[in-house]
């Protein structure tokens, strides 16, 4: 306690310490998210029997290697890198619009990559280049891309990026990408019908190591470009011209978020499919802890998230073991009351 | 020196500024008056480097055009009009906004909100506060990005839109002595204003602006004429001077109480 006061007392009103100490503090929260992840399931394997099996130097069975280190342990990483994309982009375009109610959904990224992937089902038998069980991701990716480079095409008029346009753009976008989504869907038969519901209320029961390999640096380098960002996301808070007159460069900061959600969101909704709310009342508790410099929101968000959606994952697939619901189910049941708490709370405090 | 020659400045189809010129002396505080819409803000924004313009704009020798934000926020600081924060932070974490990396110290953060008489508040959040107290926090933050009014032999800039606007008249005296204090020291000071006593009172300098043309600029006493800023706001001004010859605006309402 006395370390603790004398640091305020050197810098009130700087909440860094007390955010580097939320980072232990997640970190921690995650790696025992992961190790429950890992710990708990449908099938009777235990991972204490089993390192316990390690220990005494006897061989694993082969189912209990099986379930821990071809469906578990990817299935667990695979949630880290979602939750901690979803949670980042989130905070990032929370930032970027100046608005803590943004979320990737808003701005047509999910709504894009759900059109990618209803494509893939209901017209992808004609394609035979991909091979069928990545053309859904590929596919709802490359929606994801497309939506979100439209949009920034649409808001940039000689090099300058109007944030205004892009969400008002964004929610335009989203509207005709659902229409399609709808005609598709319409056009759908029962078993493509079947496959987009529970593609889009997102799943991570597909995880596996080869997925992981392309999802990885996907999600992976946006994530660690993302600190980068913090600085001139601090600055954007005062406004882009005062941003500016602090010496942030604007256009490329713009430039350089819409591509690290692009490429985050992009890759974590082909991988997962729809999973709500995570970019929102992730950053959102964060700041209500620690304040709202990025320096720190950033890599916190990235912690909490991943340790968010691996214990979703945990409960979506226990709790009406041995069947599974869909993670988004989960994340929506708990992530839309908050919203709208969020919502109560800051009307009247927030005017946009 | 900072210098604005032949400056045009368009917003649709419409002309803001027609071809001024403007110069601003270091050392010096420069106030720029004129009635609402003649373009006052824009003069201040196109200066700080916000908007396309026509013409060219040097500080300290060099062309503002092509500068980098980085090296411009180095010489030069902006206060905006109104300027409402998008997430809670604190008064400290906005007055740290402005400092680059390197020079993030706390006793500078502190000695800024001391100036403009917000000692001990760092800890407050800044939504909390006052429409007046916010306009301070910012000044400010203004004030620790340029802290040394002279680096390295150059003079550095406050560029200020209506810095008094939202606050009372201790407050705003306490503004202008810190105005005067930079500019003392070496530093140079462009502030746009509205109260003309206060400018009289402050400024080296005033650009009298109407229709988006500077229609004088020289020191107080040579602007604040009746004729010169009777035709500039369209009203009868009627312009004294007090015993040390500094210039006052007494308004005389037609048919009021003192009239």
């Amino acid at each position: 306690m006395v370390a603790v006061s004398q640091t305020w007392a050197r810098a009130p009103g700087d909440r860094s310490a007390a955010a580097r100490r939320l980072t232990a503090v997640l970190a921690l929260m995650l790696a025992l998210a992961a190790l429950a992840g890992l710990a708990a399931g449908a099938s009777g394997t235990s991972l204490w029997s089993a390192l316990a099996d390690l220990a005494a130097g006897r061989e694993l069975s082969l189912r209990d290697r099986v379930v821990l280190w071809d469906i578990r342990l990817p299935r667990v990483m695979m949630g880290c890198l979602v939750g901690a994309a979803l949670a980042v982009s989130g905070a990032v375009l929370q930032g970027l619009f100046r608005n803590p109610l943004v979320d990737p959904g808003i701005v047509g990224v999910s709504a894009g990559a759900s059109l990618g992937a209803v494509v893939a089902i209901v017209l992808g038998g004609s394609v035979a280049v991909i091979p069928a069980q990545w053309l859904v991701p590929v596919a709802a990716f490359a929606g994801a891309w497309a939506a979100t480079l439209t949009l920034y095409r649409i808001a940039t008029r000689a090099g300058r990026t109007s944030v205004a346009t892009m969400l008002l753009a964004g929610i335009a976008l989203t509207a005709l990408a659902m229409a399609l989504t709808g005609l598709l869907v319409y056009m759908a038969d029962d078993a493509q019908l079947r496959d987009f519901t529970f593609w889009n209320m997102g799943s991570l029961s597909g995880a596996s190591w080869s997925k992981l390999a392309v999802a990885a640096p996907l999600i992976g380098l946006p994530l660690l470009a993302a600190p980068a960002l913090a600085r001139g996301l601090n600055g954007l808070a005062l406004g882009e011209a005062a941003a500016g007159h602090i010496g942030i460069e604007v256009q490329r900061l713009k430039a350089a978020a819409v591509l690290i959600v692009a490429a985050a969101t992009g890759a974590a909704v082909a991988v997962s499919g729809g999973i709500g709310f995570v970019g929102i009342v992730v950053p959102h508790l964060l700041r209500l802890v620690s304040g709202p410099d990025h320096r720190y929101l950033l890599p916190n968000a990235a912690l909490l998230g991943a340790a968010l959606l691996v214990l979703a994952d945990l409960a979506s697939r226990t709790v009406i073991a041995p069947a599974e619901l869909p993670i988004g189910i989960i994340t929506a049941v708990i992530g839309g009351p908050f919203f709208l708490y969020v919502l109560l709370r800051q009307r009247g405090l927030v005017d946009l | 020196m900072l210098i604005a020659r032949d400056i045009v400045v368009k917003h649709r189809r419409r002309t803001i500024l027609h071809g001024l010129l403007f110069r601003a002396e270091a050392g010096q505080v420069t106030a720029i008056i004129g009635p609402s819409g003649a373009g006052k803000s824009t003069l201040l924004g196109t200066l700080s480097g916000d908007q396309p313009f026509e013409g060219r704009i040097t500080l300290n020798g060099r062309d503002i055009r092509g500068a980098r934000p980085a090296e411009m926020a180095r010489q030069r600081a902006v206060l905006p009009q109104a300027m409402p924060m998008a997430f809670p932070f604190t008064v400290a974490e906005v007055v740290r906004l402005g400092l680059h990396e390197a020079m993030a110290l706390p006793h500078v953060v502190a000695q800024a909100l001391g100036r403009v008489g917000l000692a001990g508040r760092e800890a407050a959040l800044f939504q909390e506060l006052s429409g007046g107290e916010q306009q301070r926090v910012h000044l400010a933050r203004v004030l620790a990005q340029v802290w040394a009014p002279v680096t390295g032999g150059a003079p550095r800039w406050l560029l200020l839109d209506e810095p008094v606007s939202s606050l009372d008249i201790g407050h705003q005296l306490q503004v202008m002595a810190i105005v005067r204090a930079f500019a003392g020291q070496g530093g140079g000071v462009v502030m746009v204003m509205h109260d003309l006593n206060l400018t009289a009172m402050s400024a080296d300098s005033v650009a009298l602006m109407q229709a988006g043309r500077i229609v004088a600029q020289d020191r107080p006493g040579a602007v604040f004429t009746d004729a010169l800023l009777g035709a500039a706001y369209g009203c009868a001004v009627a312009v004294n001077r007090t015993p040390r010859d500094c210039a006052y605006v007494l308004p005389q309402v037609a048919g009021g109480p003192g009239g």
